[in-house]
């Protein structure tokens, strides 16, 4: 489980982040929604043990990040918004090999690990691939993979699919789903995109720094002025369902997106 | 936008060749320019020449490449030859006015215009069959005897093929720079010298900005791969000798012996 | 106003890097419209709109800006500049000056403005999108949050005042507060006669801003047409990569209730619609 305790962090000028708590679980898939400026990059650093809390602590599994600072960056792995700035390797197969290395594995485990992620993200053909070649998608793949590799526990994605299209956004977004529930991993999913945080376990809001509000998708956006008032979006397909009900046009109960559609 | 830049001269045509260790093909290289400076007769470059043909033809380059190859040292070839042939001392075989020509300086010029050539075709032959990774792996590989003197061997060549790496993507952002600025009607190339040069500043300024902060979140990036200076890492890209390479290294010093004992022909 | 005439461009020609970029694209961009040229990352979008101030040439076809030929080598592209202002996307990358002043300055200075005039040009552009002139321009651009960069990269067009506004991907990166300042803006500078081409693959958005959309996929236009016709298209939006915005989807289910439902483009607006059907 990863646990942050009462955290507290700051650049120099007043909190980034205050008095955090969060819980996450294995197998647990949570969103951290925030309007730019919000806090929640820096929670993601905090998380891996990039940045130490200046009060409170965060466990991983138990342990505080200030200790076993380096078994901390296989335990969670962390991809970042920009696919072009995360690359190291001049090939695909050398970037993913970055973090084994850093981990002092031998070469046939390496190229086992990464024969088996490639195949599993299905980038097999671009193994040999110069990064300059590829799509902002097919390189936050690489990213992933890059990632995944090591072997993580838990899973830290800021802002992923920020700077892809609608469609690759799709791809990426239900590919970290599936994977992370396949193995069972803890993941934060920092977005400020409402809609994809409708696809959470968990919704936690965050503005300011602080935790504004926690709970599922549907509980969360149900108080529109709140998500508002921290800069998000209210995902248009629940606005649309609170309003109709209303007005009496469909019955008042929670929708999904799909479920809607249908009832109209 | 996709822009594909090559860097240097790498020509990917799978000869043998590209298949030597670049170790091999550095050290070797390096070797030759040095023994060029050891041959002091006419057959003996004769023979390096032959040589250097026949390393050509394997690395499957076109002659048109070779002969472009040369036009960065045209200047320099010109100039020294010039230098050397009328203004050496010795026996004058040619007299007009003011300008004298000797033997010597005639031989001399020859002997400076083939070594120049020489290097310039062996250098050709490394970069064009060996990629700027390679090149890395190959130095990185030699220098690390230093390492016991301190010297960041690893680092300086992580260094190097991040930065490799990074060229096209710097050259692609100093276009999408370029191309913001001229819409706002900036122009690069009119005016005095100091008012090009100003101008340059609405180019370089964001550049730089923009290389430092990629900078950062890739130091970010990496450091959350696990990555740490003076830690042990393991190696992925490996090198290993093959047969080729022992043949290469023993025709190389064949070509030496040969090239030393011919006699004087000319 | 912009007129394309099957324009094409293909990348390292001869090379086995070769890729045509543009095939041969056709269109017209008459004054005061607003048009949302729309495709994935790729489809050749951001690449069409440098055509239209001259940063890029084709290889083959002609553009024209007001009747001025660009491939001509007799055409002033400094003065098409100064009417067509293109804004990139994450436009305060450009930023390089010590003020904020200087920076907004830069754009109308290079087209000849001195003195008053470019004093005024940088102050109405400024308080156009929504600034206090005194209190920002001794500022550094670099100090400035990043919702006030995006109004003084902005800024530093709208100065230039041209005819033709494009935008690549104006709202990327800003928050759900910020892109509707943005948004409104834009919508406001058009009804006051400002032209208008905004670059996008968010369906929401150009749903909201334009009455027309020009679809893009690998290099060729593939829609030109109102954009209620483009949004009610399923197949034709799926074809070139993007999605139907909900509000859409939910309008077409409610029509069928409410027969006499307007096309709506935003989700206040089809609940507003909704309600007037209801009573």
């Amino acid at each position: 489980m990863i646990e942050f305790d009462n955290v507290y962090f700051s650049y120099g000028n007043g909190w980034a982040v205050e008095d955090f708590n969060l819980k996450i679980k294995k197998g647990e898939f949570v969103a951290l929604l925030g309007s730019n400026g919000s806090g929640k990059s820096t929670v993601a650093r905090l998380t891996n043990g990039l940045f130490l809390p200046d009060k409170g602590n965060i466990f991983i599994d138990g342990k505080e990040t200030s200790k076993a600072r380096d078994e901390l960056k296989a335990k969670v792995g962390l991809v970042f918004q920009n696919p072009d700035d995360q690359f190291v390797g001049t090939t695909v197969e050398e970037d993913i090999a970055f973090g084994l290395e850093n981990l002092a594995i031998e070469r046939e485990e390496a190229k086992r690990r990464i024969m088996e992620i490639a195949e599993l993200l299905d980038i097999k053909k671009y193994l040999r691939s110069s990064p300059s070649m590829l799509s902002g998608g097919e390189k936050q793949k690489v990213a992933i993979a890059g990632v995944l590799v090591m072997q993580p526990e838990y899973l830290i994605l800021d802002e992923i699919t920020a700077l892809l299209d609608p469609v690759s956004r799709k791809e990426i977004f239900n590919f970290v789903f599936s994977i992370a529930k396949e193995k069972n991993m803890g993941v934060l999913y920092i977005t400020h995109m409402s809609n994809e945080a409708l696809n959470a376990d968990r919704v936690v809001l965050i503005h300011q720094g602080k935790k504004i509000s926690e709970g599922t998708p549907q509980n969360v956006f149900s108080n529109f002025s709140l998500v508002r008032s921290c800069g998000v979006s209210i995902p248009d397909s629940l606005y649309i369902a609170e309003k109709l009900s209303e007005f009496g046009v469909i019955p008042k109960r929670e929708y999904t997106e799909k479920e809607i559609l249908e009832i109209l | 936008m996709k822009t594909k830049f090559a860097l240097g001269q790498y020509n990917y045509t799978n000869s043998i060749l590209h298949r030597l260790d670049p170790r091999v093909k550095i050290s070797l290289v390096f070797t030759v320019v040095i023994f060029l400076f050891f041959i002091k007769t006419i057959s003996g470059y004769l023979v390096l020449f032959a040589f250097a043909c026949m390393l050509v033809f394997l690395s499957k380059n076109s002659i048109y490449a070779v002969f472009r190859s040369l036009r960065p040292i045209l200047i320099l070839l010109v100039f020294t030859a010039v230098f050397q042939i009328f203004f050496t001392p010795g026996t004058v075989i040619f007299h007009w006015r003011f300008v004298k020509i000797t033997g010597e300086g005639l031989k001399l010029a020859a002997y400076i215009s083939i070594r120049l050539i020489l290097l310039s075709f062996f250098t050709f032959i490394l970069t064009s069959t060996t990629s700027g990774i390679e090149l890395t792996d190959g130095f990185e590989a030699l220098i690390s005897p230093l390492k016991v003197f301190r010297f960041p061997a690893e680092e300086v060549s992580l260094m190097i093929s991040i930065s490799l790496r990074f060229v096209p993507v710097l050259f692609e952002e100093a276009e999408r720079i370029m191309k913001a600025q001229i819409s706002r009607g900036a122009e690069f190339n009119r005016g005095s010298l100091v008012k090009r040069a100003k101008s340059f500043l609405p180019l370089l300024l964001p550049l730089l900005l923009n290389a430092l902060s990629r900078a950062d979140r890739l130091a970010i990036a990496m450091e959350s791969r696990g990555f740490v200076i003076g830690k042990k890492r393991t190696k992925y890209r490996e090198m290993k000798l093959s047969k080729l390479d022992y043949v290469a290294i023993i025709t190389t010093v064949f070509v030496f012996i040969v090239a030393l004992m011919v006699r004087e022909i000319v | 106003m912009i007129r394309l005439q099957d324009v094409s461009l293909t990348y390292d020609y001869g090379t086995i890097f070769q890729k045509t970029a543009i095939k041969n694209v056709s269109l017209f961009i008459g004054k005061g419209e607003s048009v949302s040229i729309v495709g994935k990352i790729g489809s050749g979008k951001s690449t069409l709109v440098q055509f239209f101030n001259g940063l890029i040439k084709p290889d083959s076809g002609k553009v024209f800006v007001d009747g001025a030929d660009l491939t001509s080598k007799k055409t002033d592209l400094r003065l098409v500049r100064k009417k067509v202002g293109l804004v990139f996307q994450y436009p305060e990358e450009q930023f390089f000056a010590e003020t904020v002043f200087e920076e907004v300055a830069f754009g109308p200075g290079n087209m000849g403005l001195t003195g008053e005039k470019l004093r005024n040009a940088v102050f109405e552009a400024l308080s156009s999108l929504g600034f206090e002139p005194n209190k920002i321009i001794n500022l550094s651009p670099f100090e400035l949050s990043g919702g006030e960069k995006r109004r003084v990269a902005i800024a530093s067009i709208i100065a230039m005042n041209p005819e033709v506004l494009v935008l690549d991907e104006p709202t990327s990166g800003l928050d759900f507060n910020g892109r509707k300042l943005l948004l409104d803006y834009l919508k406001n500078q058009n009804e006051s006669g400002r032209t208008l081409v905004f670059v996008t693959h968010n369906m929401d958005e150009a749903l909201q801003i334009s009455s027309r959309i020009i679809a893009m996929k690998d290099g060729e236009k593939v829609f030109d047409g109102k954009s209620e016709e483009f949004f009610l298209n399923e197949s034709i939006v799926y074809s070139v990569g993007l999605e139907v915005p909900f509000v859409v989807k939910a309008w077409k289910k409610l029509k069928k209730r409410f027969p006499d439902l307007p096309f709506c483009r935003t989700p206040d607006s089809l609940v507003m619609a909704v309600k007037e059907s209801v009573h």
